[in-house]
């Protein structure tokens, strides 16, 4: 199969040939999601080094372990990603004990943001990133925050209760609520 | 069904990575056998996977892809050396030992009775091969394979026989199957599923015409009516 042929392949038909261990398929996989592998992992752990170190052991963990993506079991771009934010919660862990250093409320790592330019490569890809970050940014703080410090952080939910001092239940309940408004406006359709 | 129904802000809390292990433990033994819960993480799954994407976007450093690459195609030419090396030593085995009609083929002074019986038996093969040249002499249908796979088609008066090496394992209800393409028609021959170490031989059945080609592709189940994209090997009758 040529380059051309593989490059138009579905994300769903591309990951059997990765898992066949072929490289230009690995290629255009690569191509497809690294930047939001990176960008993801940056966002998490906060350094460009790092991100670059969770970016290549999450997408070779792939390539190493035959690409087992199910296809019942979300999108390619998702289950990526999932990859990517458990390594880099694991890196995370690894170097500070158990949790990455945060200011109080966690504002540095809730405002962590990239200075790079954009390119044009991922233009629609990136415009609907804002648009979704926008309707992540609709909701009240409360919500907000705990769902950011559980998904970006690695928090777990008793950790974000003592960090904020608040009940246990309070930070469940907001995190609930807030996830329930997101599914709610994606099924508005976005 | 295991234990209780979590409530549904610990499948929220869950699907966050937010549960301490305990918890998610617990979740994990429950909700693979319990429908509800099972269609409540799937429910939050997309707005999960939306948390991912929504971050602001970077482009990675290039060279992240020029070290990432190399390591993927240092890692596919191992393996594929690795492959090759196997072929050959089984092919070496076959030429000391003899054994197995390809080694018969190879091996035509010591082999030549036994031959005659199977090309009796066969209606007399054409042997077509991607290993080059063309071996005892015999005129040479190129095979045009990729993935590491490699192979021989002996064309026969009326059923011809595929050799290959370098299969994949295969999971599930998957099969590879043989497909015989002539002028605008396409149709499923045999399917068959390789051995251990990546090796099967299967009949096509009927009379190759020149210009008839005979495909092998990886199906997700038997019974396909259309191939299913890559064709893995392909050998075209002369």
């Amino acid at each position: 199969m040529t380059r051309g042929e593989i490059q138009r392949l579905a994300d769903e038909d591309l990951m059997p040939l990765v898992a066949r261990e072929d490289p230009l398929a690995f290629e255009v996989f690569y191509d497809r999601h690294s930047g939001a592998a990176y960008s993801l992992a940056y966002r998490i752990v906060g350094s460009r080094t790092a991100a670059e170190d969770v970016t290549q052991e999450a997408l070779l963990s792939i390539w190493r372990s035959g690409a087992r993506y199910d296809r019942a079991r979300g999108s390619v771009r998702a289950w990526t990603l999932g990859i990517v934010r458990n390594r880099a919660i694991d890196l995370l862990r690894k170097e500070s004990g158990r949790s990455p250093k945060l200011a109080a409320g966690g504002e540095e790592l809730l405002e962590r943001t990239p200075s790079d330019e954009l390119t044009d490569a991922e233009a629609l890809r990136r415009e609907t990133a804002r648009e979704v970050r926008g309707a992540i940014k609709d909701l009240p703080d409360d919500q907000s925050s705990v769902i950011k410090l559980a998904f970006y952080g690695g928090f777990s939910h008793s950790e974000i209760a003592e960090m904020l001092n608040q009940p246990l239940g309070t930070v469940k309940g907001r995190m609930r609520l807030g996830m329930d408004k997101i599914r709610a406006t994606m099924a508005e359709g976005w | 069904m295991i234990g209780d129904h979590p409530d549904r802000d610990d499948l929220v809390a869950y699907s966050l990575g937010a549960l301490d292990p305990r918890e998610a433990g617990a979740v994990e033994a429950h909700a693979p056998s319990c429908a509800r819960c099972t269609r409540e993480l799937e429910a939050l799954a997309p707005a999960v996977a939306v948390l991912g994407e929504s971050v602001e976007q970077m482009e990675p450093p290039p060279e992240l892809r020029e070290r990432v690459l190399a390591i993927v195609r240092e890692e596919a030419e191992a393996k594929q050396a690795e492959i090759s090396g196997e072929r050959a030593q089984e092919e070496a085995r076959m030429r000391r030992g003899g054994r197995g009609w390809r080694g018969l083929v190879l091996r035509p002074a010591m082999g030549l009775a036994a031959l005659a019986i199977l090309i009796a038996g066969i209606g007399g093969y054409l042997i077509a091969g991607n290993g080059g040249g063309g071996e005892g002499g015999a005129p040479t249908v190129p095979v045009v394979a990729q993935q590491g796979i490699g192979g021989t088609l002996a064309v026969g008066e009326t059923s011809s026989m595929l050799d290959l090496h370098g299969l994949h394992e295969l999971s599930g209800r998957e099969v590879y199957q043989v497909w015989v393409a002539h002028g605008s028609t396409v149709k499923p021959s045999s399917n068959f599923i390789p051995n251990s170490s990546g090796r099967a031989m299967t009949a096509v059945d009927g009379h190759l015409t020149a210009g008839t080609k005979v495909m092998v592709t990886k199906e997700p189940h038997p019974g396909q009516t259309t191939p299913t994209p890559p064709i893995l090997l392909s050998a075209t009758v002369e």
